[in-house]
């Protein structure tokens, strides 16, 4: 029993929380859930668990206050999956940037949901297809026209590794399309990752820069 | 003080104290041109002199949009016109006339006054046209002292009844503003509340009825899910300027209406005409399609501007590219024995390119048994026929993909 992994649940649906309870109890620990940003944030913060369901559409901020809160409380442990009934591409990318290592719809299979926080957990990524075409879309969007052209670009081997998974690859099923290690997947997925969270602040810095906040 | 610019009564009152200016203008011709005709002038040369400096500064106001601007650029308009309203009243007085032919022109004063200035203008104005008029009772005698004193009541009074009048009128658009508003508050309202009933609650309804039947329910489900996700999320239809996405302002949209893909690549026009269908929705219709009558469930997700490409209906370029994709969803949905397929959608440069894959029981693609007619024909045949390639990885335990590509050059003039 206690290998199983204590997640929390965010959504301010009960009818969803009581669905996904139902589907993932088995195989997952389900240390808590809540329905707003406040309570979120003090029942993570409380009951530590390994990775964090978020809805990314949340009353009062979304689901990235609850990430901001948690990271300000000074908790750094705790991992996020943003799920999302909506295809709304800047809600997503947005909660990716405030934070979370992946992102499912919320019609997602359990089986991979419950694959999905196990990677999570293991301190990976997770690219479900629809995060993947949101992730290739974001760094197209990014201006060409960068101050430091390799943190707002993707590598070769990073864009194909991501079109594998919006082509509905697993990490060992690209390793062996690509012939590399799956960990060496694993490492494209969460530079990837990195990339997008800090091409955000650059573009924030840059903003500022332009307008003369700095 | 000032109300504002931009209200519909402010912008009319404008107009009317160009016209009233105008007016004025002809008014205060036709006066001296009838009294110096009727040889009743005593200053002739000063009364015209006076009168064409009256008619100089309502053609100049007229036609530079002087009053009409208003208050955008500034009072000035009106203390000039005041100004010279109290040349006309005084002018002739000053050089022994005694006729009075002011007319309209002080009246119009007020309005203009009103216009530009707002109330303190329209009541300065009054101020000064009634203190001249009392002025020219004292030193030249003329108007008369009770004409003299209606005079004064009239621009007294007539101010007020401006002000009041143009109050009640403000007042009057700000409420059917208001209630424009509210209106459209109302009808969105009912508009939503009609498709929730009609979709939505439908569906639950159903659902309701049928909770025995999982496939129906599932099928039901999804088939809500995506009507309600495009009425909610509808697919970008406006062009999507390049310019635009370089400022890195936006983010980026939907990966299902994803936009068209950055850089000099970028020849395909987003202005084409409407009527054609675009690959994303397409893509997605058919996999609708192969869920409603498989029940597998088929995700798309297409990126780099793929989804905005049109998709003629013949079976060229784009269009044969979503035949063959349908195809391969099919192949899929029938002979793969999964629950899922993932379709995958991407524009690259000059090409674009389509992935259906599933991890099915799959099949030798080079030993093809002769009823598959699907494959060699639906799919590598159509390709080949419009110009395209299509790649075919199967395998025992392996699964299938397909790939589809296809140039998109000209596609931006079907």
């Amino acid at each position: 029993m206690n290998e199983r992994l204590k997640v929390y649940v965010v959504d301010d649906h009960r009818i969803f929380r009581s669905g996904l309870r139902a589907e993932i109890a088995q195989s997952l620990w389900i240390a808590g859930e809540a329905g707003t940003v406040a309570e979120a944030i003090e029942g993570i913060v409380d009951a530590r668990p390994a990775v964090v369901l978020l809805d990314v559409h949340l009353p009062d901020g979304g689901g990235a206050a609850v990430i901001e809160g948690v990271r300000r409380a000074g908790v750094d442990d705790v991992e996020f999956l943003a799920l999302s009934a909506s295809d709304s591409a800047d809600d997503v990318v947005a909660i990716i940037r405030a934070g979370a290592r992946g992102y499912v719809t919320k019609t997602v299979a359990s089986d991979e949901l419950v694959m999905a926080v196990r990677r999570i957990a293991a301190g990976d990524a997770y690219f479900s297809p629809q995060l993947a075409g949101y992730v290739l879309d974001a760094f197209a969007a990014i201006p060409v026209v960068q101050v430091d052209a390799e943190l707002g670009q993707l590598t070769p081997r990073e864009r194909e590794v991501l079109q594998h998974l919006a082509r509905g690859y697993t990490y060992a099923e690209i390793g062996e399309a690509l012939v590399i290690a799956v960990k060496t997947v694993e490492t494209h997925a969460s530079n990837v990752l990195r990339k997008l969270q800090l091409s955000n602040r650059h573009e924030l810095s840059r903003w500022a820069a332009e307008r003369n906040i700095t | 003080m000032m109300e504002t610019v931009n209200s519909g009564v402010d912008a009319a009152l404008g107009r009317v104290a160009v016209v009233l200016r105008l007016i004025g203008a002809v008014w205060i011709v036709l006066l001296v041109a009838t009294t110096w005709a009727a040889g009743q002038l005593v200053a002739p040369v000063a009364s015209w002199a006076v009168t064409a400096f009256a008619v100089a500064w309502a053609v100049l106001a007229w036609r530079t949009g002087l009053i009409e601007r208003g208050s955008a650029a500034g009072s000035l308009a009106a203390w000039v016109d005041v100004a010279v309203t109290v040349v006309v009243i005084l002018g002739p007085g000053f050089f022994g006339e005694t006729t009075g032919f002011a007319g309209g022109y002080p009246f119009a004063s007020l309005v203009v006054a009103l216009a530009v200035a707002g109330r303190t203008g329209v009541g300065v104005a009054a101020a000064v046209l009634s203190a001249a008029t009392l002025l020219n009772l004292f030193s030249v005698g003329t108007p008369s002292l009770p004409s003299a004193t209606s005079n004064v009541l009239f621009y007294g009074l007539g101010a007020s009844a401006l002000w009041l009048g143009v109050q009640v009128l403000r007042r009057q658009e700000e409420r059917t503003r208001l209630a424009e508003s509210e209106l459209a508050v109302a009808r969105e309202r009912a508009t939503t509340a009609t498709h929730l009933h009609d979709s939505v609650l439908q569906t639950l309804a159903l659902v309701q009825r049928r909770a025995d039947d999982a496939g129906a329910v599932r099928s039901l489900a999804r088939r809500q899910e995506r009507e309600l996700r495009e009425w909610l999320f509808p697919p970008e239809t406006g062009p999507v300027a390049v310019g635009q996405r370089a400022s890195g302002q936006s983010a980026p949209r939907s990966a299902r209406s994803g936009p068209a893909s950055a850089g000099d690549d970028d020849r395909h026009d987003p202005d084409v005409p409407k009527p054609l269908g675009r690959l994303g929705p397409t893509l997605e219709a058919h996999a609708e399609d192969m869920e409603e009558r498989y029940g597998v469930s088929v995700r798309v997700v297409s990126v780099g501007g793929a989804a905005d490409l049109p998709v003629p209906p013949a079976d060229e370029g784009v269009g044969a590219l979503a035949r063959a994709a349908r195809e391969a969803m099919a192949n899929a949905a029938v002979h793969a024995g999964v629950d899922t397929v993932d379709v995958f959608a991407e524009r690259d440069g000059a090409a674009v390119a389509v992935w259906i894959r599933d991890r099915g029981i799959g099949f030798d693609p080079d030993d093809l048994p002769a009823d598959r007619h699907g494959v060699t024909g639906s799919i590598r045949g159509r390709m080949h026929r419009a110009g395209g390639s299509a790649t075919i990885s199967s395998g025992p335990s392996r699964g299938t993909e397909v790939a589809l590509r296809i140039a998109v050059d000209g596609q931006e003039q079907p």
